[in-house]
């Protein structure tokens, strides 16, 4: 096990490097002015234009610019954004929204998504199921941008209940009507695979077994067909949370709030390399982590498997 | 529009202030209450760093001006007793005594001096570094070559005369200097804000939270990406006090979440409606929607490297055949208004219809006029315009080219690029990318910050490269001028002289679509899109 755990924990370095390298040189090639990006639709003289060359090291060949990127982030400097804020107080205050953001939607997927997945598989057919089935493949097809909107403008605006936007005054209650939005697509997907992998699971032999052997139908359900039904689930799970923290983008965009996702945004249109490649990398890492959580989940639900 | 009231008490209680204003206490009045304005994240707040609008609106209300302007546009002194100056090239500024900044220190002759010399100073590379270039001794602040140090630490054209008073002397007299005062760079800075004041270094922790000597004063530090607050500033020394306790600048990412704050009475002010939520807005807010005039003007350019649109006929046929009227009432639903000139309608000096029949819609003259100077093949058999992705300029564009194709017959694209600094550089390498967009946003109201920085063979934003060397001497004829009226008959020869070239294809004049909660009045917005605090009044639901 512990052997297991270095061994992905070794790999995670390795694709970090990868990950900031080819980052690097995608925002490189993107990038044709980044000064003039950050001066808008503004004049920059010439004075100007040669200091800040200077300063960013614009003018440097590419693989001198990632070596000096790289050596900073190794000795714990992240540098300045083209704004010129240390990126790790950027970094250091949008990190944790994101997170509180992404694990209460998270939250949201896994209660709501397996009980209502559940409770539609153990009733195939039903009126819940049938209603469910339609709702979720609405939610799946309709984009996050205009279920952010809908559910903004009818929650907040007309009827009250959330505020349009971040306020930080109200602590995590903030976080609900977007959690909710970021959540529903996982949501939807989340309770069609738990439905299917329930169902199939009811007509297990060893269902029919346990079933034989006089357990009641909740002991059956609850230990027996759940803790199998949840491997695909947990699969899902783990690739979705990187997919959550990624996907905040646009949700933050409309609820504003202040986290990770508009920082990338930001970065990009001002083709800001070194800002850029720091949050996709810290988003790569987070998803390494998270998948490696979910491999040793697997052993805990399943101990036939082992990671040896 | 809401139910439950207790929210919207969030809003009425400024945390910083501890005002106990929800609950059974009486109504407060208008002086013990914080209006929040929507603004973007500003990108840094030191003044002379300050060259977008999010940056301007919260400075504005820290700083006050040396200048402000009257209703004509003419610059009065505000925090300036006196700017004159005899021959328009040396500038004596008396400052008003006894004005004060946030923490105390006073404002003297040696805060602007300061702050300019920080400002011009290449080795800051502030973004409004070019608005010193006029002052003697800019270049030596400022060499090309960033590996060398600048030849002097200080402009030698800025000289103390006494605590109150300093003399400004720039390279080649000037006669709208007064009126470029009133421009965000020219601020003063207090000691406080330096770390080293002889070598122009700004302390960096300066602008999370920075002190001037205007209405407001900031309250705590800047919250990046959410909030900026600010309370009045009691030892102001300003002629008109605010009428409000405070100010709260909240930080958001797009406008439209900025609009649904507003419905949801989450927002007092927001300055600019985005064009999504123009359509809906008089429905909406029904008279607290409003529009004024503001300085930003959109025209197409001709690149002058591009044979294709060398002919002056050919311009003036594309300028003829597009229905400038159609795109804004189909489009901008009127949030905007036609340009037929090339200055905005803003400023002195602008005459309605200066461009005439070149700017009319005519679709048969345009036709006649684009076959007899060649057709479709002089301008290699199609017409591209190039645009930005990112500023919502495709919907336009798109129409502009349809207009074209069917009022002159030669197939016309638009030719999107991913940002406008793509487009610069293209423009730059000479890359043909057919006419393209532009947008201009005055610094200080006069014709001339439209006809020099625009249309100059050396204008700071001339990146289509037309040059007439008649109207360059015109333009520096109306600069070295005695008087702003002798000026201007200069600068309206100069105007003529675009007619007949017409190197752009005037388009459009914005309007400011801004609008406001219940609990705010007096609510106006000046021709910077800046919402003017000192009037604003505010009271209870």
């Amino acid at each position: 096990m512990a052997r297991f755990i270095l061994r992905r924990l070794f790999h995670a370095v390795l694709t970090f490097v990868g990950a900031t390298l080819i980052v690097y040189a995608l925002m490189f090639s993107i990038a044709s002015d980044p000064l003039q990006a950050l001066a808008g639709e503004r004049p920059l003289s010439e004075s100007q234009r040669a200091q800040l060359t200077a300063q960013y090291r614009l003018d440097e060949p590419f693989l001198v610019q990632y070596g000096y990127y790289m050596k900073g982030l190794l000795t714990g400097d992240m540098g300045r954004t083209i704004t010129g804020r240390p990126i790790a107080d950027v970094l250091a205050e949008a990190w944790p929204r994101t997170i509180r953001l992404a694990v209460i939607a998270m939250g949201i997927v896994i209660v709501f998504g397996v009980i209502g997945g559940v409770f539609a598989g153990l009733r195939r057919g039903g009126a819940f199921d049938q209603t469910s089935l339609a709702l979720t493949l609405v939610v799946i097809g309709t984009p996050v941008f205009v279920l952010g909107t809908v559910f903004q403008t009818v929650f907040a605006v007309e009827l009250g209940w959330f505020r349009p936007s971040f306020a930080p005054e109200l602590g995590l209650a903030t976080y609900v009507l977007p959690a909710i939005v970021l959540g529903m697509l996982s949501l939807a997907t989340t309770m069609r695979l738990t439905r299917t992998s329930v169902v199939e699971n009811l007509r297990a032999d060893y269902v029919r077994t346990a079933n034989a052997k006089g357990l009641t139908w909740r002991r059956v359900v609850s230990v027996h067909v759940l803790r199998n039904s949840l491997i695909p689930v947990l699969t899902f799970l783990g690739t979705e949370f990187g997919a959550l923290m990624s996907g905040a983008m646009v949700t933050e965009g409309i609820f504003n709030i202040p986290g990770v996702g508009g920082r990338l945004f930001q970065g990009i249109r001002l083709e800001d390399g070194p800002l850029v490649v720091t949050i996709v990398s810290l988003l790569i890492l987070i998803y390494l982590v998270v998948n490696l959580i979910v491999d040793l989940l697997y052993a805990v639900l399943d101990p036939r498997i082992r990671h040896e | 529009m809401r139910s439950g009231s207790w929210f919207a008490c969030w809003l009425l209680i400024p945390a910083a202030l501890g005002l106990a204003a929800c609950g059974g206490s009486p109504a407060p009045a208008s002086g013990e209450l914080v209006v929040s304005i929507g603004i973007g994240e500003p990108k840094s707040l030191i003044p002379s760093r300050a060259n977008e609008s999010n940056a301007a609106d919260v400075l504005e209300a820290l700083f006050t001006k040396l200048v402000d302007y009257d209703a004509q546009q003419r610059p009065v002194e505000l925090a300036a007793e006196s700017i004159t100056s005899d021959d328009n090239r040396v500038w004596t500024i008396r400052l008003r005594p006894d004005w004060t900044f946030h923490n105390g220190e006073p404002v003297t002759a040696d805060s602007y001096i300061n702050a300019w010399n920080a400002g011009a100073w290449g080795p800051n590379a502030h973004e409004a570094n070019y608005f010193f270039e006029k002052i003697e001794g800019y270049a030596d602040l400022n060499p090309v070559d960033a590996s060398k140090p600048p030849a002097a630490r200080k402009l030698s054209g800025l000289r103390k005369v006494d605590e109150l008073t300093f003399e400004v002397t720039l390279n080649a007299p000037y006669v709208n200097f007064k009126s470029m005062l009133g421009y965000t760079a020219f601020y003063p800075l207090p000691l406080a804000a330096f770390e080293d004041v002889d070598n122009n270094v700004i302390s960096p922790r300066y602008q999370e939270a920075p002190i001037g000597q205007g209405p407001f004063r900031m309250q705590g530090s800047w919250q990046h990406d959410q909030l900026i607050e600010m309370v009045r500033y009691e030892d102001y020394a300003g002629p008109v006090k605010p009428k409000v306790a405070g100010l709260a600048f909240k930080i958001y990412q797009q406008q439209t979440t900025q609009y649904q704050d507003l419905l949801a009475g989450q927002l007092d002010i927001q300055s600019q409606i985005p064009l999504e939520n123009v359509g809906s807005a008089a429905a909406d807010l029904g008279e607290r929607f409003k529009q004024s005039p503001s300085s930003t003007i959109q025209f197409l350019a001709f690149p002058t490297f591009d044979p294709s649109f060398s002919k002056p006929e050919i311009r003036r046929a594309i300028s003829m055949a597009i229905d400038r009227d159609e795109i804004i009432n189909a489009l901008f639903l009127r949030s905007q208004l036609p340009l037929r000139s090339f200055v905005s309608p803003i400023v002195p000096g602008y005459r309605e219809d200066i461009c005439g029949d070149a700017c009319q819609f005519n679709p048969a003259a345009a036709k006649a006029l684009f076959e007899s100077a060649g057709g479709a093949a002089a301008v290699g058999g199609r017409i591209e315009i190039a645009y930005n992705v990112d500023g919502g300029h495709k919907p336009w564009v798109d129409a502009t080219c349809n207009q074209i194709r069917t009022n002159l017959g030669v197939p016309c694209v638009g030719n999107p690029q991913p940002k406008f600094s793509e487009l610069l550089t293209k423009v730059r390498a000479k890359e043909p990318v057919g006419l393209f967009r532009l947008g201009w946003i005055f610094d200080y109201p006069a014709i001339e910050n439209y006809l020099g920085p625009v249309y100059t063979t050396t204008g700071s934003s001339n990146y289509y490269g037309y040059s007439n060397p008649e109207f360059d001497r015109l333009v520096a004829a109306g600069d070295a001028a005695a008087t702003p009226e002798e000026a201007l008959v200069y600068y309206q020869q100069a105007e003529d002289i675009l007619v007949q070239d017409m190197p752009v294809v005037p388009l459009r004049y914005s309007q400011n679509n801004f609008g406001h909660s219940t609990r705010v009045k007096n609510v106006e917005l000046d021709l910077f899109s800046r919402v003017k605090y000192l009037q604003l009044e505010a009271s209870a639901p």
